[in-house]
């Protein structure tokens, strides 16, 4: 009886929900920040329903069931406008429609798993250690003396010449593609010495759309202006601020059935993201062209405050930088911290463009 | 120097930090709602960590590869611990203290000082990437603000004569340190959002960093955490409303509820501060607490000094 | 003086066993080992190379020597805070060439870029 009590208390609960998005749904991912009933977790270990949404890329079939493995068990899964050409992955609930149906399924998946763990989703990944674990050395460490072991089936760090003459450990990392900071379908490659990026390759999903004219490009003032909101509401997400970013969510899905107070909330929103200080905090960040991360902000708030309140769409952003290898130019030599501020603040041609297209 | 029998005082701590994580929470609900504008009911908001908790018990404790699994138990503990040594030593009311020791400040800096290991060490645990570059982050963000906390608490105990917090309450009963050393209390809450990484120092389980020392954290072990965290929250407040608001000082109410009021209302404004400030980078952080907050922490200092000469 | 540790120490680990507590029965509780799919850390789907312990580059550590020359002036300033208002203005000059003289190595570690690490 206990359980059933903690049961109905925990579904009482905001659902914490992981989103795992194809670039043509992550606009519709990012709304969900709006709605109290839910709580999009910045880590798969937070959650205990993984949102599947979107076109997930064949190729990006393992790193899905990775993510899936890693939420705490019980876990389910809900899948939402998939259009059935992605890597399969068992799910409890199969949505199509609206946010609102979406919101639903996920609290009732969560439910249903709470009252009856058995209907939780076991794991995709077979139960297998990464490398064989060869317990040689003097502390089972796998090599000899501090090199070349695979502990626990991954070896350890090597070390790597510095600009500073120290040479310490890199960390070669793969971050993404469903790193919740990280723009969709965006993956890098990067060699960390420290906290700062020595090395770095970029990956995109999918090809660049530079095609302004594609179908369903925003143009219209509202369509821009909603686009700008899912923008804004996963940057202050990743800035720290997930309460306005719920604010910037809840105006986008305002915008998106019309409400003519939009306008004036906008202006508001603006003043609000402003007074957070964190146009300041972002000063000379990631510059590109002489403008840094706080221009780029600026810019897109003002876009969406005169999509809303003038009326008038918004002339593009500069896709800058245009290719990979500028783009990895541009994060080499700064701290983690600062490069994923200037991905977020980035208009990444082929990451955020198809999203209307689909 | 006050002293309570351990059981009462355990009991008298226990209390304390229960309302006081509580409250946290649900005070961190009603501005999150108010920010994100939401409507939220006043059960909703009370039933918010309790939900909270429910939601956290029925999650499984993941573990990482080859974690240090004592560490990671240990982090939480250590960090819930410290801060309630911290509250050990601010007097609640006149004479009520688990232990009003001469040595208060050096007491509650000692083990402001320790937090930071604990929040190392909880991000070292997991043996995984993202957490352990929060940690060390964090560590060039904590050695940066811990000397602003030192010259504050220092200034503080200069007209009071004694390094008791007691006896720094007792000092202000003409006239408040926040009035009488103006630059205490902002550099003070500046240190509390350090130790407790919210708002400007959210550095450490922080977003841009998919989590950053909680990423790996899960269930019970995420619950303690933030738990010790809110603890902490507690014990800051409880010390800002002593040493720099007049602690129990205030008319017609009786002292207790003054000393009460007090810390809620420094935490309110601290939870507040987590919603509506946003993140500064460490390394900027690191540059500024150097060559702006240092320089005003001596000017604090030199305040002190001169109007107790 | 014992009696006001005893009571300071029983409220510490109080809260340490209590935390401690909590976080160890939920891990037994929860029964089952994490599976290996489970244990691989968060990166986003991808998997690390190598084990993220290692001989980490902290690039702050010039500040970090600063900041132990402070720490140790710390240990004077407690006692000087006590006698202060004794000793009046004798006492603020004192401190005040002390923290001057510090003052000289933060504004030197400025000019050489110790709190910068990009």
């Amino acid at each position: 009886m206990a359980v059933s009590w903690l049961a109905r208390l925990a579904a009482d609960a905001p659902t914490p929900v992981f989103a795992v998005a194809g670039v043509d749904a992550w606009g519709a991912v990012q709304e969900l920040r709006g709605d109290p009933r839910i709580r999009l977790a910045a880590t798969p270990r937070h959650a205990a329903v993984l949102l599947v949404a979107g076109t997930i890329l064949a190729g990006h079939g393992e790193a899905l069931r990775r993510v899936h493995d890693q939420l705490p068990r019980p876990r389910a899964v809900v899948v939402w406008r998939a259009p059935g050409t992605g890597p399969a992955i068992p799910a409890l609930a199969v949505v199509d429609g609206s946010a609102d149906e979406v919101v639903s399924a996920v609290g009732r998946a969560h439910a249903s798993i709470l009252a009856d763990p058995t209907r939780a989703q076991a794991d995709l990944l077979p139960d297998e250690e990464p490398t064989e674990w060869r317990g040689v050395g003097p502390f089972g460490q796998g090599g000899e003396g501090m090199m070349g072991g695979t502990p626990y089936g991954r070896p350890m760090a090597m070390t790597g010449d510095d600009r500073d003459g120290l040479a310490l450990d890199q960390l070669h990392l793969t971050l993404g593609p469903f790193l919740d900071p990280l723009p969709p379908g965006l993956t890098l490659d990067v060699t960390l010495q420290g906290e700062v990026l020595q090395d770095v390759a970029v990956d995109r999903a999918a090809p660049p759309v530079v095609d302004h004219a594609a179908p369903g490009d925003p143009a219209t003032p509202a369509a821009a202006a909603r686009r700008g909101l899912h923008w804004l509401a996963h940057a202050l997400h990743v800035e720290g601020l997930d309460a306005l970013a719920g604010r910037a969510a809840h105006l986008a899905s305002q915008v998106a059935v019309g409400d003519v107070a939009a306008d004036r909330s906008a202006d508001r929103l603006a003043r609000l993201v402003t007074a957070t200080g964190v146009l300041r905090s972002l000063r000379g960040v990631g510059a590109v062209d002489g403008a840094d991360a706080s221009d780029r902000w600026r810019q897109r708030l003002a876009a969406i405050v005169a999509a809303l309140r003038d009326g008038v769409v918004p002339r593009a952003l500069e896709p800058a930088p245009s290719d990979d290898a500028a783009l990895a130019g541009l994060l080499v030599g700064v701290t983690l911290t600062d490069a994923v501020s200037t991905l977020v603040s980035l208009e990444l041609p082929g990451v955020l463009r198809p999203a209307v297209a689909a | 120097m006050t002293t309570l029998p351990p059981v009462v005082a355990v009991a008298l701590v226990v209390a304390v930090l229960t309302v006081g994580v509580y409250g946290v929470a649900v005070v961190d609900r009603l501005v999150s709602a108010v920010v994100a504008g939401w409507m939220v009911s006043a059960g909703e908001a009370l039933a918010a960590p309790l939900r909270a908790v429910a939601v956290a018990v029925t999650r499984q404790p993941v573990t990482t590869e080859a974690p240090d699994r004592i560490l990671w138990v240990l982090a939480p503990a250590a960090y819930a611990g410290l801060a309630a040594a911290a509250l050990a030593v601010v007097p609640l009311a006149p004479g009520v203290a688990v232990t009003d020791v001469r040595t208060g400040i050096v007491v509650f800096g000692a083990a402001e000082a320790l937090a930071i290991v604990a929040i190392f060490l909880h991000g070292w645990a997991p043996n995984a990437p993202l957490p352990l570059i929060a940690g060390y982050r964090f560590v060039g963000v904590a050695l940066s603000y811990e000397l602003l906390s030192m010259f504050v608490l220092i200034a503080a105990a200069i007209p009071a004569e004694s390094m008791s917090i007691g006896a720094i309450v007792e000092s202000q009963a003409g006239l408040w340190n926040v009035i009488r050393q103006p630059l205490g209390l902002p550099l003070f809450l500046i240190v509390a959002a350090g130790v407790t990484f919210l708002g400007p120092l959210d550095v450490v389980d922080s977003t841009d960093l998919a989590g950053g020392g909680a990423a790996e954290d899960s269930g019970m072990q995420h619950l303690a955490w933030s738990a010790a965290r809110a603890a902490m929250l507690i014990a800051f407040s409880a010390a800002s409303a002593a040493v720099f608001l007049g602690g129990w000082h205030g008319p017609v109410l009786p002292a207790a509820v003054w000393m009460a009021l007090k810390t809620a209302g420094v935490a309110t404004v601290l939870v507040g501060a987590r919603h509506v400030i946003a993140r500064v980078s460490p390394e900027r952080f690191v540059r500024w607490a150097w060559t702006v907050l240092l320089p005003l922490a001596f000017l604090d200092l030199v305040i002190a000094g001169m109007a107790s000469l | 003086m014992l009696s006001a540790f005893l009571a300071g120490l029983t409220v510490t680990a109080a809260a340490t066993l209590a935390t401690a507590a909590c976080v160890v029965l939920a891990r037994r509780a929860a029964g089952a080992m994490s599976t290996a799919p489970q244990r691989v850390p968060v990166l986003g789907g991808s998997q690390p190379e190598t084990h993220a312990w290692s001989r980490f580059h902290v690039r702050y550590y010039p500040m970090t020597l600063l900041f132990i020359a402070f720490e140790m002036e710390m240990m004077f300033m407690y006692p000087w805070a006590v006698v202060y208002v004794e000793e009046g203005l004798k006492a603020l000059v004192e401190m005040g060439m002390f923290l001057a003289i510090l003052s000289v190595g933060v504004v030197y570690a400025w000019r050489e870029g110790a709190f910068r690490w990009q």
